[in-house]
């Protein structure tokens, strides 16, 4: 990395499918995405990858990178779209998505909406209020997510932004 | 994820990450829905 441009990282929105990986006991954050192998390394950044082009991820003439919102109205209006289109909701099951913060930092591309980051660590989870009601199961759930990945659990985005 | 058009570009150094291991390289982390860009599907 060459002279930084700011110190510090940004903070955006995103989603993540919570999974259970072969040989793994617990829940991992994986990509919402069909990419099987995109888990989310507990305790470890992610570096992004483009393997399509083999490019140095974010690259501006590609669509590498991992990807975070700015606003969690944008990531609600986009999970939203998502779940209204049948051929993309069998992708996973509502209950199992997963809301959250994540810092990003390196080689950061800033979209009008969000953001494509070359490194990446959840910096906490957001339930849905209704969630607790809806999906009980879902609270202990993320509440092994939380202390899997070290991170705090939360129902306002204020107490992560 | 639809985010938009591209603004600027900026190199982020933390002075404390949230975790302190060495990053870990991923698969591509977002690969575009089917029906945006098939093309950049891995194989």
């Amino acid at each position: 990395m060459d002279t930084p441009d700011r110190v510090g990282y940004v903070v955006g929105v995103r989603w993540w499918r919570r999974r259970r990986l072969l040989g793994d006991d617990g829940w991992v954050l994986t990509s919402p995405l069909y990419v099987a192998a995109s888990a989310w390394p507990p305790g470890r950044p992610l570096r992004a990858m483009c393997l399509p082009r083999g490019c140095e991820a974010p690259a501006e003439r590609c669509r590498c990178g991992i990807y975070a919102f700015r606003d969690p109205e944008h990531l609600l209006t986009h999970v939203q779209g998502w779940y209204s289109d049948p051929e993309l909701f069998a992708v996973t099951t509502i209950e199992r998505v997963v809301f959250g913060a994540v810092a990003l930092w390196g080689e950061v591309i800033e979209h009008e909406r969000g953001y494509r980051a070359e490194y990446a660590y959840p910096l906490g989870l957001w339930v849905p209020p209704r969630w607790r009601k809806l999906y009980p199961q879902v609270e202990a759930i993320h509440r092994a997510l939380g202390e899997r990945y070290r991170i705090p659990v939360v129902y306002e985005w204020e107490e992560l932004l | 994820m639809n985010i938009g058009e591209p603004i600027r570009r900026e190199t982020y150094e933390p002075i404390t990450l949230p975790i302190e291991q060495e990053p870990v390289p991923a698969e591509p982390e977002e690969v575009p829905v089917p029906t945006e860009v098939p093309t950049a599907v891995p194989a």
